[in-house]
């Protein structure tokens, strides 16, 4: 070949190489955003459900709104027609954002607090293991330290909160019967589908308002960041034509008198004395004198002190403490016996032949440090279930208090069992990991016993996925095997302890007026 | 020091650097029309102390992550002026404390094609000015988001030029280059975005951060003897993550300064040996890895 044909076919051969290779390395992602939906069902007798704190929604007050033909209204329609005449992109972007749903939109904002706030304390040049103060909540390590326990108790209150604040909104909403702007005047341009819900008080500023006291509570390096979130999602309201200054403003006011009084269960609830180290050494003795030879020691170095060992002494939702103690399963097998050599030899089997859908299994459940932990992440499944079944805001909160409150029965329950029995983990024996350890004792399995809470109430309120839910509870609780730090009886027994907890939630929800 | 960073086992994350690319895939030698060499070479490669950002630090829970790899590299003169290299290495890395398991298997594949674009006389040296694009893609789904992993996945492209003189023995080699990064999918879903991460979405994909290499190679070439010093710098042109709890592995920003010696011994006619040692100077999300290899080189 002559050198210039020669150069052309470099050239070519090299730009042909460099669009393929382009093409391949591309850094674009896209996403589905999630965007908003008129409800399938408003759910107009939602004023009349059960709900978990309140002991009606007379115990809270909303002012009686002025009527729409009054001037006051008319001078809100004016003030917000202005406002969302004409939107910038950023305002856009935040009326599509929030439009998806307010309950949706908190428990992702709360979901992404516990990630940020899941990690575990370094250890001081003594070897020790700070902890975290939660009146200096932004200081190393920072409080709280969001772990799996900790945000199944912070989910469940935000649920639970926005539940009974929706509840005790709807009814005033029925009893006002006041329109939504643009169903009182069509000049007034909306950005999201209107349903005939009425407006007063707005649905979004309660479950903003509700949402934040707790939060600010759980998470109180975070008050700007959730202020921002509450006016961000306030002003969507008015950017969108939703809702005129009074709707907001009362419902900011229920659900901040909501959320009061969810936090007064909440500083009661046993929580502050979870942490109480000074225990543990009477909790191995009580185990070893049921006959539990090896005890759980930490797999850290230097040696951690377990997680939260008194969190099985924290108030539950759906049960009371004595079915608690009837719900802890029997003694795990005792190493030496024949069933213990079998489990274990299942995890050497498993680690000498790890498949790489094992490991990815593993790795998809892990939800360990720097996740929204396994409750976080039943959270969502349970969030976007209710969104794709076009849910109203009270049925979705509904949802996610059934499957909150359950995830955090679950977390004690399990907690309870765990530092009952003091059992060791496979890595006692040898085993390596492809997840990290867990600090705290094997029996039970935590993600076992939290998926088949969750995936049971699921089930029950999407009977069409039942099948689906509990497959996932199987698979997480797989994970725990594949990744080499539970034994079969850990995740078989934290499956059926599970499932008896969220039928606990279920018989709560059947009776909850809501006609499931 | 020990752990002053917010850190705990789980957290510990390395992007494991290729072994095979630890000084470049490409130098300043022609191969030369229809010539070709085979090399098979084993590396071994181990650090205590990793940068978490561009702080170093030990970690009690890992100890000792040491890699060894087994390379095969190839080269062949599709002119006299346009070559082809291809390398495929199987690696294994393990850590010696703590209790993350050993990861292992093969790791990218990756090939390139050098041209000698001009050829200058200067006396009786000569100066090349050469152009090379590679192009490297995961052999098999291995594990990348995990503190023991052997790669981070991405397709990668690579871009680079190279200035190279060689007066009688001696020659002095520098190269730049751009390596383009593609998005990879975790395991896992991602739960929440450092400001740095490069994708916004809550999902399992992102992206891996574009680096910049330059690598200064001189030494003495002769027929019976090579031997050259080096010095290779990469940096991330993307901000990128740094080594945290939660954040995807891959999306660290990734960068070191790293210095070796590489010698070539022929033994008979059409083969030889090759030796190497390599430490490092500084890095950021990286190990502060030492390097040793050795191997068999084939000419045909």
């Amino acid at each position: 070949m002559k050198p210039t044909y020669r150069t052309l076919v470099v050239i070519s051969l090299a730009l042909g190489l460099v669009s393929t290779g382009l093409i391949s390395c591309d850094k674009t992602i896209e996403e589905p955003q999630r965007v908003g939906y008129a409800p399938a069902d408003v759910d107009a007798s939602a004023g009349t459900w059960k709900t978990y704190i309140l002991t009606s929604p007379a115990s809270v007050t909303v002012a009686s709104p002025s009527a729409t033909s009054s001037a006051d209204y008319q001078a809100e329609l004016t003030e917000l027609r202005s406002k969302s005449t004409s939107l910038t992109p950023e305002q856009q972007e935040a009326v599509v954002y929030w439009g998806a749903g307010a309950v949706y939109r908190w428990n992702e904002i709360a979901r992404e607090l516990a990630a940020r706030y899941n990690v575990p304390p370094a250890s001081n040049a003594d070897g020790k293991y700070p902890i975290p103060d939660a009146a200096n909540p932004l200081a190393d390590p920072k409080f709280p330290f969001a772990n799996p326990p900790y945000t199944a108790r912070a989910l469940a209150y935000m649920s639970v909160a926005q539940y009974d604040a929706l509840v005790a909104a709807w009814n005033y909403k029925y009893a006002f019967k006041r329109l939504a702007p643009s169903k009182v005047d069509a000049t007034i341009r909306v950005a999201l589908p209107v349903s005939a819900l009425p407006a007063y008080p707005s649905e979004d500023a309660v479950v903003a308002a509700a949402s934040a006291v707790v939060l600010k509570a759980m998470f109180p390096g975070e008050v700007a960041f959730i202020d921002a979130k509450v006016a961000e999602h306030r002003n969507s309201r008015q950017w969108a034509g939703m809702n005129v200054t009074s709707d907001l403003t009362a419902g900011a006011d229920l659900g901040m008198q909501v959320g009061a009084k969810v936090m007064a269960r909440a500083r009661a609830d046993g929580m502050s004395t979870s942490n109480n180290q000074t225990l543990t050494a009477g909790m191995i003795e009580a185990a070893k004198s049921r006959g539990q030879a090896d005890i759980w020691l930490s797999q850290e170095s230097p040696a951690r002190p377990p997680m939260l060992p008194n969190y099985g002494a924290v108030s539950t939702w759906n049960f009371d403490r004595a079915t608690l103690v009837k719900l802890r399963p029997g003694p795990a097998p005792q190493p030496g016996t024949e069933q213990f050599i079998k489990e274990l030899d299942e995890l050497k089997a498993i680690q000498k032949n790890q498949t790489r859908e094992q490991a990815r299994i593993a790795n998809y459940w892990a939800d360990g440090a720097g996740s929204y932990t396994p409750p976080g992440h039943w959270h969502r499944t349970a969030a976007d279930a209710a969104h794709e079944a076009k849910f109203s805001e009270v049925r979705m909160a509904r949802t996610l208090a059934l499957v909150g409150t359950t995830l955090q029965d679950a977390s004690v329950c399990c907690w309870e069992t765990k530092f009952y029995y003091y059992t060791p983990r496979p890595q006692q024996f040898g085993l390596k990991t492809s997840v990290g350890v867990p600090n705290f004792p094997s029996y039970a399995s935590g993600h076992s016993t939290f998926s088949a809470a969750a995936a049971i109430v699921l089930g029950t309120v999407f009977p069409n996925r039942a099948d689906e839910f509990w497959a996932k509870a199987v698979e997480a609780s797989d994970s725990r095997m594949y990744g080499l730090i539970h034994f079969r009886s850990d995740c078989s027994v934290g499956l059926e302890c599970g499932k008896k907890i969220g039928s606990y939630a279920v018989l709560r929800g059947k009776a909850d007026g809501s006609g499931l | 020091m020990r752990l002053t960073l917010p850190i705990a086992v789980f957290l510990l994350s390395f992007f494991v650097n290729s072994p095979t690319h630890a000084q470049g895939l490409v130098d300043g030698f022609m191969r030369g029309q229809r010539k070709a060499s085979l090399a098979v070479s084993y590396s071994q490669e181990s650090y205590d102390s990793y940068y978490t950002g561009k702080t170093e630090i030990r970690n009690p829970n890992l100890g000792t992550v040491f890699t060894q790899s087994l390379n095969l590299y190839g080269t062949y003169g599709l002119g006299y002026d346009l070559d082809l290299i291809v390398s495929a290495p199987y690696v294994r890395t393990e850590a010696s404390a703590g209790y993350w398991q050993k990861q292992e298997g093969f790791q990218d594949l990756s090939a390139a094609l050098r041209w000698e674009a001009f050829d200058y006389k200067i006396g009786s040296a000569r100066l090349s000015w050469l152009f090379a694009v590679g192009y490297s893609l995961p052999l098999q789904n291995y594990v990348i988001d995990a503190p023991v992993a052997i790669g981070h996945g991405s397709r990668n492209l690579d871009g680079r030029t190279l200035l190279h003189f060689k007066s009688g023995a001696f020659f002095l080699t520098g190269q730049l280059g751009y390596i383009r990064r593609g998005q990879v999918t975790l395991d896992r879903v991602v739960n929440y975005y450092d400001p740095d991460n490069l994708n916004p979405n809550s999902s399992s994909t992102v992206n891996v951060p574009d680096v910049i290499d330059a690598v200064i190679r001189g030494g003495v070439a002769t027929k019976h003897f090579y031997i050259d010093g080096w010095v290779q710098q990469q940096r991330p042109y993307n901000k990128g993550t740094d080594i945290a709890p939660g954040i995807p592995f891959p999306t660290n920003a990734i960068g070191f300064t790293r210095t070796g010696i590489s010698v070539y011994l022929p033994l008979i006619k059409k083969f030889g040996l090759n030796g190497g040692y390599s430490t490092t100077l500084n890095g950021q999300n990286s190990g502060k890895a030492t390097r040793l290899s050795g191997g068999i080189v084939i000419g045909i």
